[in-house]
């Protein structure tokens, strides 16, 4: 088991190694971004801190949801998921060594982005940085698994690019960064609640502008775990579905 | 003969039309068995649904008399199915690691073994995206039989490979053969048809004829396969 998956993981970082071009903007695009922010908000600390959360969890999804979704639909594509799936490979080994594969992608992207914002704001390292390393890690888990379930539900890369708007739009505007999920209209607030950017998005503002400790950020860690585990299982079904292609 | 692979009664449609009904093939073991049809008539289907990747809606497929896992199978599909980024060598490898292959020696003699058969290891360290449409054909049948396959499934495995290197594979096939490996392969080109022990003429989804090529032949009263087919096509088969 243990080789299938590392196998996996290896092929991932191959691939990734050889495309220049998307190891470029896997660097390049949040250090752009994370620039133009810096400069935008420089003359504005109070806002900066508002949107600095906001930043580290949305951009932390969103890079990793659109780098494994499209992956995998190229995957799907030229056949070779169907042709690993005929291997002695398992659906959880795949989705383990993908994990791997990508969470050391993911996490130079979501150090950069957390850098640049930690700089920004002043950020003093103490012992939060170990909640912000968790949090990270349970948004990464829980991407990589969304971006492979979506990923069965688009036909190619453009449709891929369509579910920014489909899935991360909503969450944007309703995790509570433009206004407090409880001064939403009711209705809003429990369609937050069903959203796992909130969490993300929450935990990391009480982390790094509150400076809580673990304990009052672990009901918003656990359901993002539970997002975490639903996204797993559906992405599971996903790559079962390709072996039985029903 | 007696069979090794068994379908019967198999059913299978894409949509509400029946696609393939009551469908019965045998295969006999150590046996090369070529699926022959125009594109369309359910060839690449029957691949699929041998290797579980299509459920049939009715009907069993048995190997050996016994229901059987995709460790038995080696694959071969019509697209490449390669990683366009990797070498030769580490497609080669990632396949073999993904069969449980784990030990570096044997991972490559066997990488080694299948490179001269495919005559690709003055290639070994090139990407895939830079071989040529045949040499990335043959990497594709290499990584088929990396699992040593009991049956290996081959669809089209000759397109765009020239006729020397046609005939390399076609020994080599024999030799498979004469290992008690079974292979079933599908084609639209009859010189590949000759070269197979039996010929299933398959058209919508159907079994026109089942017969060893001689026969095909010889019963339609014509000059090669390429007419037989014609003329069954159009006047059925009878012996």
């Amino acid at each position: 088991m243990i080789l299938r998956t590392l196998s996996i993981a290896k092929l991932v970082l191959l691939k990734m190694r050889r495309d220049k071009r998307s190891i470029g903007l896997v660097v390049i695009a949040p250090l752009v971004i994370m620039t133009l922010i810096t400069f935008i908000f420089n003359e504005k600390p109070g806002t900066l801190q508002r949107v600095a959360p906001a930043i580290i969890s949305v951009f932390t999804f969103l890079f990793t949801f659109l780098l494994t979704g499209i992956t995998f639909i190229r995957e799907r594509a030229s056949g070779t998921l169907e042709r690993i799936m005929l291997t002695k490979l398992k659906a959880h080994e795949l989705l383990i060594g993908y994990f791997l594969g990508f969470f050391i992608f993911a996490l130079i992207q979501a150090t950069i982005v957390t850098t640049f914002v930690l700089f920004m704001i002043d950020y003093s390292i103490d012992s939060t940085l170990i909640n912000l390393i968790i949090i990270i890690f349970l948004s990464v888990l829980c991407s990589v698994n969304a971006g492979i379930m979506f990923s069965s539900l688009a036909q190619n890369e453009f449709q891929m690019i369509q579910f920014i708007p489909v899935f991360f739009a909503p969450q944007i505007f309703l995790a509570g960064i433009f206004v407090p999920v409880q001064d939403m209209p009711r209705g809003l607030e429990i369609i937050s609640n069903f959203l796992p950017i909130s969490y993300a998005f929450n935990s990391t503002k009480l982390t790094i502008i509150n400076k809580v400790s673990i304990e009052e950020i672990i009901f918003d860690l656990t359901i993002l775990f539970v997002f975490s585990a639903i996204f797993i299982i559906a992405s599971s079904l996903v790559v079962n579905s390709q072996k039985n292609n029903k | 003969m007696k069979e090794y692979i068994s379908i019967k009664n198999l059913k299978f449609s894409y949509t509400k039309e029946n696609f393939i009904s009551e469908l019965n093939i045998d295969i006999p073991k150590s046996c090369s068995v070529g699926l022959i049809g125009p594109s369309g008539s359910g060839k690449t289907t029957i691949i699929k649904l041998i290797l579980g990747l299509l459920s049939p809606q009715k009907g069993s497929i048995k190997i050996n008399n016994q229901n059987y896992s995709h460790n038995d199978l080696g694959y071969m599909p019509q697209q490449y199915a390669l990683y366009e980024e990797l070498s030769v060598n580490e497609n080669l490898e990632i396949f073999s690691n993904l069969n449980n292959i784990s030990k570096k020696s044997e991972v490559r003699k066997r990488s080694h073994e299948l490179l001269n058969l495919i005559e690709l290891s003055d290639k070994a360290k090139e990407l895939v995206q830079n071989l040529s449409g045949g040499m990335k054909q043959r990497l594709s049948m290499a990584i088929a039989m990396i699992n040593n396959p009991q049956i290996l499934l081959l669809d089209e495995p000759t397109v765009g490979i020239d006729p020397v290197l046609r005939e390399s594979f076609w020994n080599h096939f024999k030799k498979l053969n004469k290992n008690e490996i079974t292979i079933l392969i599908t084609s639209h080109v009859m010189d590949d048809a000759m070269k197979c022990d039996k010929v299933i003429f398959f058209i919508e989804g159907k079994i026109v004829a089942y017969d060893t090529p001689v026969n095909l032949v010889k019963y339609t009263k014509t000059n090669n396969l390429g007419e037989a087919f014609v003329h069954i096509v159009n006047k059925g088969y009878k012996k």
